[in-house]
């Protein structure tokens, strides 16, 4: 649990508040002030939602910036090393007290100890603002990247607000000349505005509407939840995680550009991955390449001389994925059930050998397939309840194959199921420049439909705010 | 210069176009709560309220930012986006909209799927069957009322996948009061041999029933009374619905259904005023309002300060039903002496018995009407005080266990 009253993107307090007093400040502002001020915002932005742990981040900043400063003055590798593994055990014994303390104490009570729990609340983004700073003291110890001795600048790159608790988590070396000497422009500025709208559209109408789906569905007894009506959950739930956090993304690059920065993309269409290794290079882009560079590479990757090697790398890179989700075993066994896949993929070397076309299709479907299987895990409250679940979907829990409930949902959501299997594909982005291909004078007419498309969308999406429609946020559990 | 201008038209792009509308429409309503948001920075700055209270009051400012009155411009008024929320649900073929579910009459009603325990239902006929007993012991009569709801007992009015289960519990309670010899009148059985349906009886956009139904139930109220030597036999002048008038205003009215769901998705009503043709002169009193009126029916049981703009009416904002009696009030006392009849009536109910009960003073000399959700006096002292020749307690299907009555009359 993480603690306050959040400012989510998708809020009227953001949109219509926030939003509109930041980038007028920002605005107005000599560009030498420009950073200090966007820290100042982004501390109570942070502020705003968990009170006193904007402490704890301010003592990330100060940890990770005099460790990175010491680093670069240090000349000598043991030092250089040792301090290196000081500052990532900092980081990581803070995420550790925050985040695991309580996960491990339940787990030792049950093996017989008796340690009290702590009840320590979550702060808000811990796991990603840790990520990047780590992510900061790693490029210097490599040397990749160069120590900031502005301490603002730092402060601006683990906490600048847009991906401050849901990412994309940017490494240090993307976005260290951006934070000294990016250009603003107008043109970026309306980029980055399409993109929030989209952003916060996916969000609001897709993904808030089949999450009323997915709750009520996950909520169902198993023996009351038809064949059919679980397969809706699972599709919806495996919809409303997408759009919640691609659309977070969206919002946050978005966002970014209207600063002038330029973040990486963290999704890339990942439903429509011919396997399970192309879903995660599809899927939280900045997560997997965070892992593949700090740890993964660093073990030996792929390129390691025994398979046993390989195994025990993938391993260690998919159980500290599952975990970093949540301090759960529903979390550890969604992650493991990746490392299953990927090593199978990795020794078999398919779906790469597959020649026929009904080959790939199939093994298409079969990824699909494992990744809601994976979604139920990440949904369930509890592993008793993802296999309740799983049991409904293949008819093993004494449930009906279908009933009224999947006609009822059909009705009131088949728009937004529809929607969502239309924007997990580039089907829209295709269509475009299929247009924009044929003729400068379509590709004109394109854009120009885009003002009022987008102009709905976003009113749309605040009717549903205004209306104070369902409105949670998964990634911030995170 | 204005070359330099067209050139620099030019060179806009859609996106461009698209980033300067979205800064006005997020700086125009971004604004509209300025002047309380200047307030509450004020206040946090002299020290006047806390820094926690002060986020506080701003995510409270801006959850619900803004108002449904008329007046604010288009972007600024919640109800545009009620509308727009609602346009896009109609035309999206959707059965349910923000917690109210679209009949198959096409009236939008809240929908109960849970069940009341066999307990409750107990309880509640327990309170009841007290307060038949007390009036019966003192030789006065008692009519237990159940009003109808949106969704029939008898249509079949549910979208494929929505139970209900108040009817079914009315039912229960309704046995309970039959074992115990309690008098119960049963509109929705009314209605069935009527052959009325609840389309006719209902408004689309609110949960109760028309004033003319109201105006039909005050009538079998009367005769029922009558049928059970509560009162002497009616005197159908004034259950005549020729000689009232019906004042109609079509499409004025978006009930509180409506409200929910805007004037697209399942239209507007019209707003109904009962009239008396005959001439009367009633007192009414309402304590909690600090209210005394006397005159003709129609001038003092009409709440006039929220009265119908017939030509601008603010659907967000206007009540037609609410007028009736003022609306729910704790305790109504109305006053005729040229009624019919002279006995002393006091008169139970939620807001369903706002018609009837407000008639009822053309016929009774002396009513009280009473709302136990609102009601803060004693209710035994006023019981005490009052000495009810009649007690008439009504209650709705899906409101049979509000506190009107699970309300304890007489404590064991």
């Amino acid at each position: 649990m993480f603690m306050g009253v959040v400012m989510l993107f998708s809020s009227n307090l953001f949109l219509f508040l926030f939003l509109p007093a930041v980038l007028f400040g920002y605005y107005i502002l000599p560009r030498w002030l420009r950073n200090l001020f966007l820290l100042a915002v982004s501390l109570i932005f942070y502020a705003w939602g968990t009170g006193e742990f904007v402490l704890v981040m301010i003592g990330s900043i100060l940890l990770n910036y005099l460790a990175a400063l010491l680093m670069e003055h240090c000349t000598h590798k043991t030092p250089r090393k040792l301090l290196l593994i000081l500052v990532v055990a900092g980081n990581l014994g803070i995420l550790f007290v925050y985040k695991y303390l309580d996960f491990c104490i339940t787990n030792l009570n049950l093996l017989g100890f008796h340690l009290p729990l702590q009840n320590i609340a979550l702060p808000l983004g811990i796991s990603f603002f840790t990520f990047q700073a780590m992510s900061y003291v790693i490029d210097v110890y490599r040397g990749t990247a160069k120590a900031q001795t502005e301490p603002q600048n730092i402060g601006l790159y683990i906490s600048f607000f847009p991906q401050l608790v849901a990412g994309p988590i940017v490494r240090y070396q993307t976005i260290a000349e951006q934070i000294d000497h990016r250009q603003e422009n107008f043109d970026d500025f309306s980029e980055g505005v399409r993109r929030f709208i989209l952003g916060f559209a996916k969000k609001i109408i897709l993904s808030n509407n089949l999450a009323l789906v997915a709750d009520a569905v996950f909520s169902t007894a198993p023996a009351e939840r038809s064949v059919l009506y679980a397969w809706m959950g699972a599709l919806a739930y495996g919809f409303q995680i997408l759009f919640d956090f691609s659309g977070y993304s969206d919002m946050a690059i978005g966002l970014g550009k209207m600063f002038g920065f330029h973040f990486p993309e963290n999704f890339d269409y990942p439903y429509i991955s011919a396997s399970v290794s192309e879903f995660w290079r599809r899927w939280h882009i900045s997560l997997g390449q965070w892992f593949r560079d700090y740890v993964y590479f660093p073990l030996g990757g792929s390129r390691v001389k025994s398979k046993g090697r390989l195994v025990w790398n993938l391993f260690v890179v998919w159980a500290l994925t599952g975990i970093w989700h949540g301090a759960s075993w529903n979390f550890v066994v969604w992650g493991l059930l990746y490392f299953v896949l990927i090593t199978f993929e990795k020794l078999t070397g398919l779906p790469k050998r597959f020649s026929y076309r009904w080959q790939k299709g199939v093994y298409r479907v079969f990824t699909l397939l494992c990744v809601l299987v994976g979604w139920v895990f990440f949904r369930a409250p509890d592993l008793h309840c993802a296999l309740g679940f799983l049991q409904s979907m293949l008819g093993l829990s004494g449930n009906a194959f279908c009933d009224d409930m999947v006609s009822r949902t059909f009705q009131q959501y088949r728009f937004f199921y529809l929607a969502a299997v239309l924007c997990s594909t580039p089907v829209f982005k295709l269509w475009k420049e299929k247009l924009a291909a044929k003729s400068s004078r379509l590709a004109a007419g394109v854009a120009l439909l885009s003002v009022p498309v987008y102009g709905f969308l976003l009113l749309w999406a605040v009717s549903f705010l205004m209306i104070g429609s369902h409105n949670p946020f998964i990634y911030f559990n995170f | 210069m204005v070359q330099n201008l067209l050139k620099k038209a030019r060179g806009l792009r859609a996106a461009h176009v698209l980033a300067a509308a979205f800064l006005l429409y997020i700086g125009f309503v971004g604004l509209y709560p300025l002047t309380p948001l200047l307030e509450y920075t004020k206040a946090v700055v002299k020290a006047e309220i806390s820094p926690a209270d002060y986020v506080d009051k701003i995510d409270e400012l801006y959850y619900g930012m803004l108002s449904t009155e008329q007046g604010p411009p288009l972007l600024q008024n919640k109800g545009t986006y009620i509308n727009l929320n609602g346009a896009m649900a109609k035309l999206l073929g959707q059965p349910m909209m923000n917690e109210r579910v679209t009949l198959k009459n096409g009236h939008l009603s809240n929908v109960v799927s849970w069940r009341n325990s066999q307990a409750d239902i107990e309880a509640t006929a327990r309170n009841i069957t007290t307060l038949a007993q007390k009036q019966a012991g003192g030789g006065g009569q008692f009519l237990f009322v159940l009003s109808p709801s949106q969704i029939s007992k008898y249509e079949d009015l549910l979208p494929t996948g929505y139970t209900d289960t108040m009817n079914e519990t009315a039912d229960t309670l309704l046995q309970l009061l039959s074992r115990e010899g309690v008098p119960c009148l049963d509109l929705r059985e009314q209605m069935h041999a009527e052959h009325m349906t609840n389309a006719d009886a209902f408004f689309v956009t609110d949960h109760h029933w028309k004033p003319q139904t109201g105006f039909w139930a005050y009538t079998k109220i009367l005769n029922a009374l009558a049928a059970s030597e509560a009162i002497d036999p009616v005197d159908t002048f004034y259950t005549d619905s020729s000689h009232y008038a019906f004042v109609t205003y079509p499409d004025t009215f978006l009930g509180s259904s409506g409200k929910r769901t805007g004037i697209y998705y399942a239209g507007v009503d019209d707003s109904v005023f009962i009239q008396p043709r005959f001439d009367t002169e009633i007192s009414l009193t309402i304590p909690d309002r600090e209210l005394s009126l006397t005159g003709r029916y129609e001038d003092i049981c009409y709440n006039t300060e929220d009265a119908l703009n017939p030509d601008h009416p603010d659907y967000f904002q206007y009540n037609a039903y609410g007028l009736y009696g003022w609306g729910d009030n704790g305790l109504n006392q109305w006053r005729n002496e040229q009624a019919p009849d002279s006995s002393r009536v006091m008169l139970i109910g939620d807001s369903f018995g706002n018609v009837p009960f407000s008639l009822m003073s053309v016929y009774f000399s002396s009513c009280d009407e009473l709302d136990m959700r609102c009601y803060s006096g004693d209710f035994r002292q006023h019981y005490a005080d009052f000495q009810p020749d009649i007690v008439i307690l009504e209650a709705t299907v899906d409101q049979a266990f509000a506190e009107n009555t699970g309300y304890s009359f007489f404590p064991a």
